[in-house]
């Protein structure tokens, strides 16, 4: 699959010769105000655009994702976001970098191209998306997030946190809306543009182990709890089969990491194990 | 051998040639094939008036975007429609008088997650004052729990839990009457919780499947479930079923028939409307007597009901006298003004002669009343996938882009 990719960035170099590369970082389930800081961290937004031509052309999206993905807050934001760089810019050759929930708005616009008149121009102008840790399939944990509120909406107040983004993520409602308003799973047709997944796997959690702290520590009494909601091969919040729903699988992480680590589902937005030089490289 | 800079002039061969072999001199009227019975489609509308129904998309401008799909591409339209939901979860409703006193949560199998999530008002559970008692016995904390973790412990790991939340992981293994649980605490009588249980381990499990996940209003959507022990099915004695619209709180009762150990309801979605973008979902708990024991699982699975505001007449003007793009005009009935769009796949014959999918073409427009949306199709798109007539229209479907519901799905629709 690897020199698949490889031939086809052989192809892009070729073809876009003279275009226009811009690269944008599209954050998961959350609302941001500022998410080059708190979602991504700068050290790694600005280690992936070195890999630009024009390294000034990079954008990172902040919107609210807590939303459904069809919401004007959610994709139309983005879609919002992505024209203005595009256009402002001239971008004609744009890399989508997406983590986790991010996935599932990218992939309504593409799935979705009349929807808003701004998707198509987007579509056109996009090379593919880079899908890190995607949400494809749902998580078992939004449904056990939604499961434990379910009491509380029977009584009539609702807590914060379980939010249509959440509610979205379950994997039944990912099933439906994969086989209907969504492209790219099995069966259904395939996106307009590639939709490369990086799959994290495993979690690494050993408080004497260092590389357990790179992107922050992970609680590691609590995922002795959310484990048991997941599979053997999982990042500690989505399924490995999730994160491969749709799309193409680029790679799966301990096939291009440094040291062969696995990446947790926070450590696949942050610079850990050489991801930050990985798409650095191929964008 | 083809050349691309030929692309306009073959185009126009292509045009000729496709229209000369099936005698489309200009445009010519045909009719949607019969829908198959896997098919979505709806015969009539009914009003929809005074009904409040989700407006997401307003957009009045025309939108229309093509791209040419794999040939090797495999297109299964039924794929995931029946989505089968298994569960080793319960959950429990208790109070603290019956934590006070030691209350039963049948579990059957080892290492289980217990989550107790106080009700309005009710205390967190001190994890390090509660007891087990399995097989007679009384246990403390760390002899009956491997871990304890609080709200803020389960959210730094992904799981987003209400406030006051407690997990524990079972290290004490259940007897075959599951197992008491006690608080010495010292609650309030009145205080409530909603322990919420999965068996990871467990063989018992909660199998539901529906018949269909999306279906257009009027239609029924048929639920069986079933407690199996492994292969083995379970005798349940009890079984309940409520259906709950998008962001609503209100129950709607389902009735169920069990025959042979599975429960089979009939959702009649005739009276199904939201105001809110989402699914539907159907709520299933069931319970099986074991001796003394017995065993609880509850599992809930989404569905779509599209309000049925427009339909596909089966009116299509074909027109495929153009040098450069085929269209394909389809006749929308609708009672209820939108934003509407149509998409099919044109498949084409390759060099193999086998059809194969070509190109996935959709148009969205406003629609104020009946009119017609177009897809225009480029021929030099379909001749540079390499493909040629015969030509067929397939997976064709007409979305409600104002209230997001599919309302027709048609697997093959035209045949030229």
């Amino acid at each position: 699959m690897k020199k698949i990719l490889w031939g086809f960035i052989l192809c892009t170099v070729c073809a876009l010769a003279k275009a226009n590369t811009g690269v944008a970082f599209v954050h998961g389930t959350g609302e941001q105000s500022d998410a080059f800081n708190d979602y991504w961290t700068g050290d790694f937004v600005n280690s992936v655009r070195q890999g630009l031509p024009n390294q000034s052309n990079f954008v990172v999206i902040n919107c609210d994702f807590t939303q459904f993905m069809w919401d004007d807050r959610a994709a139309g934001c983005l879609a919002g976001q992505l024209t203005n760089f595009v256009n402002s810019r001239n971008i004609t050759d744009l890399v989508v970098i997406t983590h986790s929930n991010g996935g599932n708005v990218i992939r309504w616009i593409m799935s979705n191209p009349t929807f808003d008149s701004r998707y198509p121009n987007i579509i056109n102008r996009m090379r593919w998306a880079y899908a890190i840790a995607p949400s494809s399939g749902g998580t078992p944990l939004a449904e056990q997030v939604i499961a434990g509120n379910v009491f509380e909406q029977s009584l009539g107040f609702i807590l914060g946190f379980a939010n249509d983004a959440v509610r979205q993520q379950q994997p039944d409602w990912m099933a439906f809306y994969n086989s209907t308003w969504l492209l790219g799973t099995a069966g259904r047709p395939a996106l307009p543009r590639r939709f490369w997944n990086i799959v994290g796997t495993d979690v690494e959690s050993s408080p004497f182990d260092p590389d357990s702290y790179c992107g922050g520590y992970t609680e590691t009494l609590a995922l002795e709890v959310t484990q048991e909601f997941l599979d053997s091969c999982s990042d500690g919040f989505l399924n490995c089969s999730s994160q491969e729903a749709a799309g193409t699988l680029w790679f799966r992480d301990v096939q291009a990491t440094n040291g062969r680590e696995p990446l947790n589902h926070n450590q696949s937005r942050r610079p850990c194990f050489g991801l930050d030089v990985i798409l650095r490289n191929n964008v | 051998m083809i050349k691309l800079s030929q692309k306009n002039l073959l185009g126009l061969t292509l045009a000729i040639g496709l229209a000369t072999s099936h005698g489309f001199a200009h445009a010519e009227k045909m009719t949607l094939l019969t829908p198959s019975s896997n098919d979505m489609t709806s015969q009539a509308l009914t009003t929809l008036d005074g009904i409040a129904l989700p407006a997401i998309n307003k957009s009045k401008e025309r939108v229309t975007f093509s791209q040419v799909l794999s040939a090797d591409a495999t297109i299964n339209t039924a794929v995931n429609q029946r989505f089968v939901k298994e569960s080793r979860n319960f959950q429990m409703e208790i109070s603290g008088a019956q934590l006070n006193a030691g209350v039963n949560i049948p579990v059957a199998s080892e290492s289980a997650v217990i989550r107790v999530i106080p009700m309005k008002n009710s205390p967190q559970i001190d994890s390090k004052q509660l007891k087990i008692n399995t097989n007679g016995r009384w246990m403390n904390h760390d002899e009956a729990f491997a871990t304890a973790v609080n709200e803020n412990q389960l959210r730094a790991a992904g799981l987003e839990s209400p406030k006051n939340t407690i997990a524990v992981k079972m290290k004490a293994t259940p007897s075959d009457a599951g197992m008491m649980m006690k608080s010495e605490q010292g609650l309030q009588s009145s205080d409530r919780f909603n322990v919420m249980v999965f068996e990871p381990n467990s063989n018992e499990v909660l199998k539901t499947r529906l018949n269909k996940s999306r279906v257009v209003q009027g239609e029924t959507i048929r639920v069986r479930t079933r407690l199996t022990n492994g292969s083995k099915k379970m005798a349940m004695n009890n079984v309940s079923a409520y259906v709950m619209a998008p962001n609503s709180n209100v129950k709607i009762p389902v009735e169920l028939k069990t025959r042979n150990n599975v429960a089979i309801a009939k959702i009649d979605t005739s009276k199904m409307v939201a105001s809110a973008p989402g699914l539907w979902e159907v709520y299933i708990s069931a319970e099986a007597e074991k001796g003394q024991a017995k065993t609880l699982r509850s599992a809930k699975v989404g569905f779509a009901v599209a309000p049925m505001t427009a339909r596909l007449s089966g009116d299509v003007d074909v027109d495929l006298a153009s040098a450069d793009n085929m269209a394909f005009s389809f006749d929308v009935e609708n009672i209820m003004a939108g934003r509407y769009e149509v998409s099919a796949v044109i498949y084409g014959t390759n060099a193999n002669g086998d059809m194969v999918p070509g190109i996935m073409s959709s148009t969205a427009k406003w629609l104020d009343a009946n009119g017609t949306i177009t897809l225009d199709v480029s021929k030099a798109d379909l001749k540079q996938a390499g493909l040629s007539e015969p030509l067929e229209v397939r997976h064709l479907k007409l979305k409600d882009q104002t209230r997001l519901s599919e309302l027709w799905s048609q697997d093959s629709a035209l045949k030229m």
